[in-house]
């Protein structure tokens, strides 16, 4: 019943989304359909189906309901490879676009391959993990506005720009540069599901059960990692996704792991998508930042969502 | 070639971090072996070593022969199953998913586990705890879940680290029952506990000679026995500083403690 009322949500969200900002359903051409919004919605769809995933994975991996991409530092890492770029390259460079993009990509790597090795060892605990991903954070954070302090306004703004996270600027091309990786990205954390619901139970009794324990973490943030990188370096890092999304499909349809996992890219897609389109009529004459609309609803969203859940309890 | 005599778990001389110094134990198919010493003896890290959980500093531990670091993952839990002392779960993880977790070893479809799950709850007579979520149970029914997942592990060799720790004398008397009816169903029992009198009530005193007492101290291995030996109160006394002797309570052989000098 739960399950078909989030599906009917998901559908209506999706139909309705190509239709939002404009005046009337007769102002949606062919071209603004096809060229514009029918891209702005994959591309919401792949770059939020492919957070939640992550967040998910991450929330599982590490049993910790707090744990997003943003929390190991993939996040963290792309944002100073963008913050880089920005800054030491010409921005009237025609190919500042796709330096920008291979940075964050880079960046993002370029913290998550030491963290997967360093997880394939039995002598380090999750935890200890996770607690590198948050020094790497903090660390890539101070560097990162260290570097916005040497810049001059311009740069600065246009850093502030990209780190709040925008759909509007990307299309086709976007789509298929986040298309192979997004997929590859979730299908590969698909196959790792069995094992990362196995440590709900702790690592040393998924151990125990015969769960490859280092396998799951290193393949878990490498298949993460190729999938946040992307879209971080694409639509810039938006927030909240991966922290909300998990929950929203715990208090909807409960604590069954296998179930978060699933339905994480389905929610997470249109959770994006409705973001996007809120952002693009809240303003009159402009757009927000869908990541200043996903942190905005997302937080609302889960708090109602804790209070219902209180009142049945 | 003949596997008699081929121990099913073997520890040769392991160390680990200085908790666990220089111990060889061997475990035997089918045997009912019994871990005893005082509290911060080493017992929970022998287990954990034994299970190849902690990675040893000196020596190895052998499963069939084959070093447990050689064994891929799931063969080795074809063998190897560990109870802890206290299972706990970070989401509010409905019964049944949380059991299939067992089925981890084995690549068969999700129906399949799934029937598996509903005729072992139904042969332990647990399905009414079947449509609750793991913080919903009690410690005896969490306890009894975590047996029924190692029943369906289906390993060979079940390493419980105190299971009667926090229950209630009933539940941990029914407990203990139904390990030793494992034990004589073929399943090789290692068993940490602090509760030996309740063995002796439910052992089969014909069956007494063949479970192996081992006692712990300091991270060593002090001493190993039979249940039966008519010195085992006087070794158990030593290992926790006081004296021990048999009591009879009823029919039954219990190991009574009083302080050295009383």
């Amino acid at each position: 019943m739960r399950l078909s009322g989030l599906i009917a949500v998901c559908v209506v969200v999706l139909i309705i989304a190509p239709f939002v900002g404009l005046t009337s359903p007769q102002d949606l051409t062919p071209f603004i359909f096809w060229k514009i919004r029918f891209p702005r919605i994959v591309n919401g769809i792949l770059v939020g189906a492919t957070l939640a995933m992550a967040g998910s994975a991450f929330q599982a991996l590490f049993q910790n309901p707090l744990a997003t991409p943003s929390t190991t530092g993939t996040t963290a890492g792309a944002s100073l490879g963008a913050l880089i770029c920005i800054v030491l390259l010409p921005s009237d460079w025609s190919l500042l676009g796709w330096a920008l993009v291979l940075a964050a990509f880079l960046g993002s790597l370029m913290v998550s391959i030491p963290l997967a090795l360093l997880s394939d060892s039995s002598t380090i605990r999750t935890s200890d993990i996770l607690l590198a991903g948050i020094g790497c954070t903090l660390a890539i954070g101070a560097i990162s506005t260290g570097i916005q302090f040497t810049a001059d306004m311009s740069e600065t703004y246009r850093a502030v720009q990209w780190s709040l996270g925008t759909l509007s600027n990307v299309g086709y091309q976007s789509t298929y540069t986040l298309l192979i990786p997004c997929i590859l990205s979730t299908l590969g954390i698909l196959t790792q599901s069995r094992g990362l619901i196995a440590l709900t139970s702790g690592e040393e009794v998924a151990w125990n059960q015969g769960v490859d324990i280092y396998s799951v973490r290193r393949n878990t943030l490498l298949f993460a990692a190729i999938g946040v990188g992307t879209c971080v370096a694409q639509c810039g890092p938006i927030a909240f996704v991966g922290l909300v999304v998990p929950h929203i499909i715990r208090l909807t349809l409960g604590h069954s792991g296998i179930k978060v996992l699933i339905w994480s890219p389905f929610i997470g897609g249109t959770f994006l998508v409705l973001c996007d389109s809120i952002a693009r009529v809240v303003l009159s004459g402009g757009e927000l930042p869908v990541g200043v609309v996903t942190a905005a609803l997302g937080a609302p969203m889960l708090i109602g969502l804790i209070w219902m859940n209180r009142q049945r309890r | 070639m003949s596997t008699v005599n081929v121990p099913l778990l073997e520890a040769d001389k392991i160390s680990w971090k200085g908790v666990i110094q220089n111990c060889s134990l061997s475990i035997q198919p089918h045997s009912f072996t019994v871990i005893v010493g005082c509290n911060g003896s080493g017992k929970s890290s022998l287990l954990r070593c034994l299970c190849g959980w902690y990675p040893l500093d000196t020596g190895e531990v052998r499963v069939k022969n084959t070093p447990i670091f050689k064994l891929p993952t799931k063969t080795r839990a074809s063998f190897l199953g560990l109870l802890p002392q206290r299972i706990s779960v970070s989401e509010n993880v409905p019964i049944v998913e949380w059991l299939s977790h067992f089925r981890f070893r084995f690549d068969e479809p999700k129906s399949l586990t799934n029937q598996r799950i509903a005729a072992a709850l139904k042969e332990t007579h647990l399905e009414r705890l079947s449509t609750r979520t793991w913080p919903q149970l009690s410690g005896g029914e969490a306890q009894r879940m975590a047996l029924l997942g190692l029943r369906l592990q289906d390993t060979e060799c079940w390493l419980l680290d105190e299971p009667g720790n926090h229950l209630d004398p009933s539940v941990a008397h029914e407990l203990y029952q139904s390990l030793i009816t494992e034990w004589q169903n073929g399943t090789t029992i290692v068993v940490v506990t602090h509760n030996i009198n309740v063995l002796f009530q439910h052992l089969p005193t014909e069956l007494m000679s063949t479970v192996q007492v081992v006692g712990m101290s300091d991270g060593t291995i002090q001493w190993s026995t039979s249940m039966d030996d008519q010195h085992l109160p006087t070794y158990l006394g030593g290992l926790y500083g006081l004296k021990g002797q048999y009591v009879n309570v009823g029919t039954t052989k219990q190991i009574f403690y009083m302080a050295k000098d009383s």
